[in-house]
Parts: C-alpha cells; structure tokens; sequence
C-alpha cells in the first residue's frame, strides 16, 4: 500500500481546473518531486492533502485513511506536516515558539493542567523542549532560537519552517519550493538536509520545486504537471527527457 | 452565597457566556468582530434593565463588605484586605497567564493569531481556539466585574458602561497588545492619568495665579490623542517600544530599521498559493 494515493483527484476554481484528473502515488521512504510551470496546480495539490479545498471528484488517502473524511486541523494528526509556498511562520514569535507550536499534536494536557502547569504539562514541556533542540540541532538553527521570525532573512525562515514541520515528527513532509530564492550555498544545505531527512529520519518526503539540479539531486521520483494534469511519472532522468516534458517547458518545436 | 463560592462562580458563568458569544463570533474578523462585541455590550446595558428581578433593575444591587477566612474585606472599613484581596486575584491570574503562555493552548492563541492556515496544517483547530480564547478572557473579565462590585458597593446597568471598555482598550493598546508586562505598563499609565492631569491642572492653574484650570472633557481629550499617537507611531505599545530599545543595545551597531516590520502581507487569497 502506499503512503500516500491520489485517484482522478479533480478541482476547479470557477472556470479554472487547477488539477485535472490526477492520480499518483507516493511510496514510504521515498523522495517524490513535483514539477511544472507556473499555475500548473503544484501548490494546489499540497492544499488538497492539507484540505484546505474539497475536490470536485477523485480520492485522497494518506496511509490507509480516506483523507477527504478528515478536517483540515485533523490531517497533522496523520503524520502529515508542510511548508509553504510564501513561508508563513508565526511572525511575532520566537523560532523556540514556532518550533513548539509544530509539537501541538502531541499535545496530551488540558486547559487546566496547563493553566496550574501540573506535574505532566512540566513533563510534556520538556518532552517538546527537548525533541525541539534534537531539530535545532539537525538544522543549525542554534543561533536564532530565541530571535523573533519577523527579524530574520528570508533563507533563516525558509529553514525555520522546515524545522517547525519535522518538530510535528511526520511521516510525509510536503516542502512547497524550498529552495526558492535560496543562495547556492542555501540551496546545497537544503539538499543534504532532504537526504537527511529521508535517510536518517524515515521521513517520506513529497516536494515542490523548479531548481531541476536540486530534483534531480534527491529525488527517486518525478511527477510532471502542466495545466493540473499528469505529463510524465519517471525518474528524474526520464521525466527532463519525456518529450511532453521538453514541450511544456520549451513550447513546440515546429 | 459565601465569597468564596460566587467568586469563582462569577468567572465560570461569564466564561459559558463568552462561549455562547464566541460561536456567531466566530464568522467575524477584526473589525466587524469589535463592532459586534461592542453592540453587544451595548444590549447588555438593556438586558440588565429587562432582567430586572435577578439584576434589581436601574435601581440595582447593593454590596457591603464579605467575609473570607474570617477577615472582613470591605473597601470602605477595611480597604488594606480589599487591596491584598485584589492583588492576590491579580498574582493568580497572572500566573495562570504565565503558564498558559509557556504551554500548548497559549501557544495556539498565538498561532492562530499569526496564521490561521499554518496553525491549521499544525493540528490546531481554529473555531475551538478562539472560543477557548473568548471564554477564557470572558472568566477573567468576570472575576475583575466581582472585584468592581465589591469595590463599587452599588452597582446597576451603567456601572459597567463602553466607558470602561474603552478605557481597558486603551490599557493595553498602549501598554502593548499580545504581552503580559503591556496589560500591567498600560494599566498603570491609564490608572495615574487622571491623577496626573489634575496635578498638572493645579500646577498650571498656580502659573496663572488661579486656583485650577477647569476644562470640560480634558481628560478625554487627553486620553483620545495619547490614543491615537501610539496607534500611528507605536502600534506596539510601550513594551513594544521596549524591546525595540533592548534589540537595539544586543545588537549594535547591527539594528535594522525594519527589524520589526512584517516582511510582506498578502490578501488572504493569495496567501496559500
Ligand atoms: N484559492 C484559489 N482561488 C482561485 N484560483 C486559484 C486558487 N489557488 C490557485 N488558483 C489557481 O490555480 C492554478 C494553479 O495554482 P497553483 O498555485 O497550484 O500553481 P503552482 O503550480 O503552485 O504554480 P507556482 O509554480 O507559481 O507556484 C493557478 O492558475 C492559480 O491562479
Ligand atoms: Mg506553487
């Protein structure tokens, strides 16, 4: 079974059909790449597996769970964590903050052991504190763990947001275009970090991105998409070289 | 019913009403949701009148001093208990506060603040969050209502007018919203304004070789522009301001202008793309 099943996943906006009949399908343990021009519907798909939008017909299923019957705030429970697009940290807090926020779903205090700060909300602390430094860690991030997000670079958030998705310790991380307007230096961190992720972690991991030398790089699969269809499915050798790939990209050659 | 008893009580039965609040409330954002709130407190004032038999009516409720652990707490006869009474309800609350902050729910008001759809892919559910967060404030707002009763000793359908509302707006607005150290700065700036004014007034009046300077609405007058200067030049309140200066000696000479500026904001949709 796999970790995670698109079946003729179909959404429209309007007049406008952002994913177009999709189906595919994530294996545990993989590095799976989405690629594809601007509107293709990429970020599109990773809000339907975070249920921000109900589609108009097909099936999701994460883990043997039919998705479409679990509520957006339900879907972190599954193991399922991301990044977006255009980052959205939590702006007036601390990265030690936002990191702990990723804990949430471990969450096993109430109102009032929280407001008395018992002895198990002290334990959970803890718990979370420390899982979070194991992050801070993995990512380098030590230097910035009480700086509050709205003072840092643009390539400090893209980690920070990295790093509060494995603090919900997932098993499928999306990452919406995590190299995007990364250095070369950034982008290569990011790269080993994926590895990472994926080797030492177990972590399956499911990305958005145009930076084909970072695809190419990590990933073991490559989905294609234009105007929110399926181009091509292969390896990431034989997706650049599909012919309807080349087209999207370079328009005919006639 | 002894104090001990309607005490904790005012908090929980205000909380359920901020519950029964907080649910239409939910579909409202930023403004609307402060004109509904204020509508509210507006009907309010005409409920207490309708209900007269459990509320007395215009004509009220009266309240002399109460009893707890033997000590008669009373703000006229005995206004050093009142005083440890309402510090001791002060520490708790704040302490509470303090703990909130520091564990998962507080945290959760935060993100929701920040970003409804990431504090969402984080497991967080919005419409519960921000009810929590109403009946909680709603709890604390109830217990501070039994304290300005006790201190009031009468109280009808105007003891607790928008006056105050706005009064306690203007606390934390310029104390600076979303922190604990902003609710007690501004709270301490708007409690000795008054006092300050009238000695300034005194002083001012002693310039001219008069008793003191009588100007009607002054005071509010006063209040509104120190208002609306934090708002355009200090959104952030006093504290804000403060660790504006702290950030500044950390990192000199390294301070940036917009270090505290949100980097981008977009419309909410485009936020997900
Ligand atoms: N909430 C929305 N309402 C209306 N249209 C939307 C919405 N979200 C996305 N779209 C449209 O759906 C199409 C696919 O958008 P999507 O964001 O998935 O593209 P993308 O592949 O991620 O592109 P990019 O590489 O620019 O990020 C676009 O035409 C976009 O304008
Ligand atoms: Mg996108």
């Amino acid at each position: 079974m796999s970790l995670l099943e698109f079946e003729n996943v179909t959404l429209k906006f309007g007049g406008l059909t952002a994913v177009n009949d999709l189906s595919f399908s994530v294996e545990e343990g993989e590095v799976f790449a989405i690629v594809g021009p601007n509107g293709a519907g990429k970020s599109t798909v990773f809000n339907l597996i975070s249920r921000f939008y109900d589609p108009f017909a097909g099936q999701i299923r994460f883990d043997g769970h039919d998705l479409l019957q679990v509520k957006p705030s339900g879907v972190a429970a599954y193991g399922v964590a991301r990044t977006f697009q255009n980052i959205e940290l939590f702006e007036h807090a601390t990265v030690l903050q936002n990191l702990l926020v990723g804990r949430h779903r471990h969450r096993r205090t109430n109102l009032l052991s929280e407001v008395f700060f018992t002895r198990s909300a002290r334990r959970q602390e803890l718990e979370n504190r420390e899982k979070v430094e194991e992050i801070i860690d993995f990512l380098d991030l030590q230097a910035y763990r009480d700086k509050m997000i709205a003072g840092l670079p643009y390539g400090v958030r893209k980690v920070v947001e990295v790093a509060r998705a494995l603090a919900t310790d997932p098993k499928l991380l999306l990452l919406d275009e995590p190299a995007s307007g990364l250095s070369v230096e950034e982008t290569t961190d990011m790269r080993w970090w994926i590895d990472d992720i994926r080797r030492q972690m177990g972590i399956t991991v499911l990305m958005v991105e145009h930076d084909m030398g970072l695809v190419s790089g990590v990933s073991d699969r490559v989905l294609a998409m234009a105007d929110g269809a399926k181009l091509a499915l292969g390896t990431p050798a034989q997706v650049q070289s599909h012919p309807a790939v080349v087209e999207a990209y370079l328009g005919k050659a006639s | 019913m002894p104090f001990l008893v309607a005490f904790p009580l005012a908090g929980i039965l205000t909380g359920i009403a901020g519950v029964t609040v907080a649910i239409p409330a939910l579909r409202l954002h930023g403004i609307y949701l402060a004109i509904f709130t204020l509508a509210l407190s507006i009907l309010m004032d005409d409920l207490i009148v309708l209900a007269e038999p459990i509320t007395g009516g215009v004509a009220g409720k009266y309240m002399g001093g109460v009893e707890i652990f033997g000590h008669l707490v009373d703000r006229w006869g005995t206004p050093e208990q009142f005083f440890w009474l309402v510090l001791a309800v002060t520490v708790l609350v704040t302490l509470g506060y303090i703990n909130l902050l520091r564990t998962p729910l507080g945290r959760s008001f935060i993100a929701v603040r920040d970003s409804e759809v990431s504090a969402q892919a984080m497991g967080i559910d919005i419409a519960r969050t921000k009810t929590v967060s109403f009946a909680l404030s709603c709890a604390v707002t109830g217990w501070a209502g039994a304290l300005m009763g006790l201190y009031a000793g009468a109280f009808n359908n105007e003891s607790f007018s928008v006056v105050i509302s706005i009064q306690l707006l203007m606390m934390i607005v310029i104390g600076g919203l979303g922190s604990i150290h902003g609710a007690f700065l501004g709270a301490i700036i708007i409690g000795f304004l008054p006092q300050f004014l009238s000695i300034a007034k005194e002083n001012v009046g002693a310039l001219f070789g008069g008793s003191t300077v009588a100007i009607p609405g002054l005071e509010f007058g006063i209040f509104g522009m120190i208002l609306i200067g934090f708002i355009l030049f200090e959104p952030m309140g006093i504290y804000g301001r403060w660790l504006k200066i702290r950030t500044w000696f950390e990192l000199f000479p390294f301070y940036r202008k917009d270090m505290f500026k949100r980097q981008k904001s977009y419309l909410k949709t485009e936020r997900l793309r």
